[in-house]
């Protein structure tokens, strides 16, 4: 037999496949352990409860003084807020009955319109009012840009009818 | 009738015929010779030549060194472009969640 052998030539390609395969192990290693760390934060804020809390914290960062008077804030404010969603859902389901009842605009449904504006009025001026407070607790920078992200909620018109009607009452 | 004939005779020749399997000389010469011309050949095109090439590269220790930490480099760069994007869509449902608290319109929304 003569002597000819193609294992030498094959060898390298098959040793240079495994380096290859190690950098790729590296890549994916390098990945799961980058990526479970850096969404740790988030992800942990996301899981509890009040983490829309933390997320301000971190947003607007909040020192612990300057978290914990929102935080207070927040939970005299939270009362207020299901009592004005309690109000949002009587009116627009007032003003819904009254809009299948009748085929033209009566007193009722004028009646009804104004409730839901004032109701509306009412929700605006509330949440204004902690919005206001909330912020007078920041300093200046994150004060202003937490108002400009809230103002869209007051400014903008967002909320049809019939989501409203539909839910039932606030808790 | 001369179907029967034709296979008696059919029968009669298989029965006499021998095979005899006579390798012809220099068989196995021929072939490692033939291995031999494709083998070079094959070693000759820029295809392999190229692989060889980037085999030699990777098997030198400070290369294979190179791409490994490349690659690591590499898996960090994809994860922080998308932890980038899970960490500013899991932001942005934590603001919804936040204004959920403080709009009542938009607490009713989310319900």
């Amino acid at each position: 037999m003569i002597p000819i052998s193609t294992s030498h030539h094959a060898e390298a390609p098959r040793k240079a496949a495994l380096v290859f395969l190690a950098a790729l192990a590296a890549a994916a290693v390098a990945f799961c352990l980058y990526y479970h760390f850096a969404t740790h934060h988030v992800k942990m804020m996301m899981s509890r409860p009040a983490g829309e809390m933390d997320w301000l914290r971190t947003e607007f960062h909040l020192t612990d003084d300057q978290f914990a008077k929102i935080t207070a804030l927040h939970k005299a404010y939270k009362p207020k807020c299901g009592v004005m969603c309690q109000r949002i859902m009587e009116a627009n389901a007032n003003l819904d009955r009254l809009i299948n009842d009748n085929k033209n605009m009566t007193p009722a449904v004028e009646a009804a319109l104004k409730q839901c504006a004032i109701v509306q009025e009412d929700c605006h001026r509330a949440m204004l009012g902690h919005i206001y407070a909330v912020g007078a607790e920041m300093n200046p920078p994150d004060r202003d840009r937490y108002l400009q992200m809230m103002k869209q909620w007051i400014i903008e018109p967002r909320l049809g009818m019939n989501a409203a009607v539909s839910k039932p009452p606030h808790d | 009738m001369s179907t029967i004939d034709d296979d008696a005779i059919l029968k009669k020749k298989l029965a006499a015929w021998q095979v005899d399997p006579r390798i012809p000389t220099g068989f196995q010469r021929e072939v490692w010779q033939r291995i031999a011309v494709e083998e070079t050949a094959r070693q000759a095109s820029f295809k392999f030549q190229f692989i060889d090439w980037v085999a030699g590269l990777l098997l030198t220790p400070r290369y294979a060194t190179a791409i490994i930490i490349a690659g690591a480099f590499l898996g960090i760069g994809v994860a922080q472009v998308g932890a980038m994007n899970t960490n500013s869509r899991s932001m942005k449902n934590l603001e919804t969640r936040y204004i959920g608290t403080v709009d009542p319109y938009q607490h009713i929304a989310s319900r």
